[in-house]
């Protein structure tokens, strides 16, 4: 299998679109099936650019391209995915708390979470506890995931915890949080599952949590 | 040779930026605010910049800012400010006559000297850093270097202020995002000001402001900050941009983006309150493109804090630059070289305030005994920007005469005169000496900087408030509390 998906897989890690599409569309038209493209080259291609990433090999920015030239792929590959199949690791629902417009770490955390597999939905700055409730709900979240880069405003973290039980969907959805002033501790405080305290953590602990 | 008459005092003075240079910098910075424009979530602002003239599209709150609009806000802002010390014998004139150094911040951690235990830090952490650094010369002010976490949050950054005049005689430089806060800062700084009156001519507290990178401003923060402005606090703008996240990767585009931010916050607080005091940031930093971190330090952070700083000179403002910080997380080579040599810069460049004492790991944690190396660093900074005094009686070329091929210059009594007056700098706790003396008796460096901090915290007590300014101050904030609740 690898031999056969050597290419696309190599494209995915070269962060080359056009390749990769390209390398899809032949394989589907050969007969493959959506899942064994996905699992033979899409996600071992990223695995390979996760760990170069953990090993100082590769630069953030090329992790990104990477992770956005397969959600492209996957793009393609969706409808032709039995249930269940879409990368398999479910939705994470992002945001940053209400009251913070620093969001880059949350950005980059919610890109490299899609380039593992995530299905994520991006809500932006300024996420009300009622907002990210909403969204989980919508969704069907697996994970939820918030940042905060204020001391002044990692409170909101603890209110939306709070939220999610009174809404009935704690034991449903796990809890990531992240940013410069979150710690391991504090995430323990405040009943958190995950905390990463960098991009590539934080996916490592996303993939750990919905095992 | 012609005969040369002697030049007096020699200062060594850094400078990278030509007039064309800065000239460029400017227009393109201009481009920038007039085209890209930057989003004001502030409807107050937005409405003093409609009226002014600059084009405004409520729905995305992104504000176009002509030249001249620019043009007129650096020609109304003072070019001298006074950070006011309480205390009234350590008043920061910054009139590019002097650098004065402050704290690093603001860290939500602080590692406690007396477990070795990295935590959250507490009031009682940043009233220690005050207290030292109200003990030690080198410091001219206190920033928010710890925030104090076992505070009520809404009113985290007030009790801030209040604790860092509690600690320290000194100008106290801190952080206030909340427009609600304000009155109850006015109240505190009065409490604490000469006669328990607020005096807008002696601001004894100051505000940094950061516009959110790229060219965005959060709303309650730039309220507060143009609420404050309009009672005369400086208002220092700090652009936090990382290059190739929040900004253009090149040091270049970063240049330009972060004059643009801290031009357009400059804009907004002149229209808000003409003429008032304004301080200038050359500063920014990096993402890190393996690890997803913020990088403080570095050749790009040194480079950017260069041209920064010679920018905000240039337009004739006070400037305040990056200095001892480091993304180090220990005392080490890194921790020492990062902090020495920008703060060796910042000093040469004359920025005319310069952070970063007493945090690692990129101003994510207060280290007390780092506060004490750091003061050292600054001493001796301040020696080489002190220069070579260069004229005939420092030359000694009668006292060569004297003693002549062969003597020696110990036995004079110029030799003592000059040692006397501070010719050579006296190592404080830096060590020279032989090796087998300190052999005998090592004392690792952050051992001897641990003592130094634990001496003044046993001993130093801060000037007294003015009679009732505890009691004051304390109810403004409950009073904030309670009202913020």
């Amino acid at each position: 299998m690898s031999d056969q998906y050597g290419p696309l897989k190599q494209a995915v890690i070269d962060g080359n679109a056009d390749l990769t599409n390209a390398l899809v569309q032949a394989a589907l038209a050969q007969g493959a099936a959506a899942k064994e493209i996905l699992e033979g080259a899409l996600l071992p291609g990223m695995a390979v650019v996760g760990e170069r990433m953990k090993s100082g090999e590769c630069f953030i920015p090329e992790v990104l391209l990477s992770a956005r030239v397969m959600q492209g792929a996957l793009d393609a590959l969706r409808p032709l995915l039995a249930e269940g199949e879409g990368g398999g690791l479910g939705t994470v629902v992002i945001g940053t708390v209400e009251g913070d417009l620093h969001d880059i770490g949350k950005n980059l955390v919610g890109m490299m979470l899609s380039g593992a597999g995530f299905e994520v939905i991006n809500l932006g700055t300024g996420i009300t506890p009622a907002q990210f409730v909403a969204a989980a709900e919508e969704h069907g979240a697996t994970i939820v995931g918030m940042s905060a880069l204020l001391t002044t405003t990692i409170p909101r973290m603890k209110e939306t915890i709070d939220a999610l039980a009174a809404a009935g969907l704690r034991d449903k959805v796990k809890v990531m949080i992240g940013g410069a002033p979150v710690t391991q501790a504090f995430a323990d405080e405040i009943g958190a599952d995950g905390y990463g305290a960098n991009a590539g953590a934080a996916v490592d602990r996303a993939k750990s949590l919905v095992k | 040779m012609p005969e040369a008459s002697a030049p007096g005092r020699l200062a060594p003075r850094v400078s990278m930026l030509t007039d064309d240079a800065f000239v460029y910098v400017h227009g393109q910075t201009l481009e920038l605010l007039a085209t890209v424009g930057v989003r004001f979530a502030s409807a107050r602002a937005r409405a003093l910049l409609r009226e002014a003239g600059a084009r405004v599209d409520d729905d995305s709150m992104v504000v176009r800012i002509p030249a001249e609009l620019v043009e007129r806000a650096v020609a109304s802002a003072p070019h001298d400010v006074l950070l006011a010390a309480r205390d009234g014998e350590h008043d920061a004139l910054l009139d590019r006559s002097r650098t004065f150094v402050g704290h690093d911040g603001m860290g939500a951690m602080t590692m406690d000297h007396r477990t070795g235990e990295r935590r959250p830090s507490t009031d009682q952490d940043l009233y220690e850093a005050c207290v030292v650094a109200d003990a030690l010369d080198e410091l001219g002010f206190c920033w928010y270097v710890a925030t104090p976490n076992d505070a009520v949050p809404a009113v985290q950054s007030l009790q801030g202020i209040v604790t860092m005049l509690r600690g320290s005689g000194k100008h106290a430089q801190g952080d206030l995002s909340d427009p609600l806060l304000v009155p109850y800062a006015l109240e505190a700084a009065a409490a604490a000001s000469p006669g328990g009156v607020w005096d807008p001519a002696r601001p004894v507290f100051s505000i940094v402001y950061c516009p959110v990178s790229p060219l965005q401003h959060d709303p309650e923060a730039l309220d507060a900050a143009m609420l404050l402005a309009e009672h005369g606090v400086p208002i220092v703008v700090y652009s936090l941009a990382l290059a190739g996240a929040t900004a253009p990767i090149t040091l270049a585009g970063t240049i330009v983006q972060t004059n643009a931010e801290i031009l357009s916050g400059l804009v907004a607080l002149q229209l808000a309150a003409p003429g008032s005091p304004f301080v200038y940031v050359g500063n920014s930093s990096i993402l890190d493109m393996k690890t997803s971190t913020y990088g403080a330090c570095g050749p790009e952070a040194l480079l950017f804090n260069l041209a920064l700083t010679e920018m905000g000179h240039r337009y004739g403002f006070p400037v305040l630059s990056g200095g001892l910080s480091s993304d180090a997380k220990e005392l080490c080579m890194q921790s020492g070289y990062e902090g020495g040599t920008m703060a060796l810069l910042s000093t040469l460049a004359h920025a005319d305030l310069f952070v970063g004492v007493g945090m690692l790991d990129s101003a994510q944690f207060l280290y007390l005994p780092k506060m004490v190396l750091d003061a050292e660093v600054v001493a001796q900074c301040a020696h080489v920007a002190r220069g070579v005094q260069l004229d005939d009686e420092s030359v000694m070329l009668e006292v060569s005469a004297r003693i002549g091929p062969g003597g020696h210059f110990l036995g004079a009594r110029e030799t003592r005169s000059f040692l006397r007056r501070g010719e050579h700098y006296q190592l404080k706790v830096f060590q020279r000496g032989s090796y087998e003396a300190w052999r005998a008796q090592p004392v690792p460096e952050a051992e001897r900087a641990t003592a130094v901090v634990d001496d003044i915290l046993a001993t130093h007590r801060p000037p007294a408030l003015p009679v009732g300014a505890e009691e004051r101050m304390a109810a403004a904030v409950a009073a904030a509390a309670e009202g913020r609740g």
